[in-house]
């Protein structure tokens, strides 16, 4: 098991640097993959850093990393302290209206759900606790 | 960034690297130039964009919602990687649009 803690400001300028170390984590591991993980890491961290903290008011975002090279299973928990907000909630869209009538809201939530192989939110201690979990073995 | 390499009623667009959170905003202003225009066609040139999140596909939602809205648009993307398809398909797009090789 490898594991790792990062903290950042949770804010949108501070978006491109929790992206840079998602890639370098995920280095060596397979391209779709890692394809799905940065997709499901942009929509959480995006998501967290617009609706966490209100606007002038800054927080942290703490990201873990927990690698099971044995059972090659990528477990990562997104941290914060702004508001309690579950994403999960969040309505998927429906995808069997025509184009016109087509809602995107959500969509980001629906492919965190869709990519992983386990997600669940807690509050807890003050905090949102965001769990995905992700098998990248064959 | 300029992504509209030409207007007009072939109207053609070059989309690379990444379509994401960083560059999303930049295409849709330019996308929101096209609104209202006499365009018969869209040309996606997409063999260099490697990553689409959630925010690219609004882009593209908004070429067929609102360029697409009182004419008969073709939208073709070309040279879609399998990675950045497989977005498309998992948001409900791919009948959608035209896949060119």
């Amino acid at each position: 098991m490898s594991t790792a803690r990062n903290v950042y400001r949770a804010d949108l300028a501070s978006v491109p640097e929790m992206m840079r170390a998602v890639e370098d984590s995920l280095t060596g591991k397979p391209e779709k993959f890692a394809y799905s993980m940065k997709l499901i890491c942009e929509e959480i961290l995006v998501n967290i850093v617009s609706y966490a903290y209100p606007e002038m008011e800054t927080g942290e975002l703490t990201i873990n990393w927990y690698d099971d090279t044995e059972n090659q299973r990528l477990t990562i928990v997104f941290e914060d302290s702004g508001a309690p907000f579950n994403p999960l909630l969040k309505e998927s869209p429906d995808l069997s209206v025509p184009m016109a009538e087509r809602k995107i809201g959500g969509l980001g939530i629906m492919m965190v759900r869709e990519l992983s192989d386990a997600v669940r939110y807690a509050y807890e201690n003050g905090k949102n606790i965001l769990t995905v979990e992700k098998n990248y073995g064959d | 960034m300029q992504f509209i390499q030409s207007t007009g009623e072939n109207t053609v667009v070059t989309l690379k690297d990444r379509l994401d959170y960083s560059t999303a905003a930049a295409l849709m202003e330019e996308l929101k130039t096209l609104v209202g225009q006499d365009i018969k066609r869209i040309d996606f040139h997409c063999g260099d964009l490697a990553y689409i999140s959630s925010t690219g596909i609004r882009c593209m939602v908004f070429v067929k919602q609102k360029i697409d809205k009182n004419v008969d648009l073709d939208v073709c993307l070309h040279h879609v990687r399998q990675e950045v398809k497989d977005v498309f398909t998992l948001s409900g797009l791919e009948d959608y649009f035209e896949f060119v090789d």
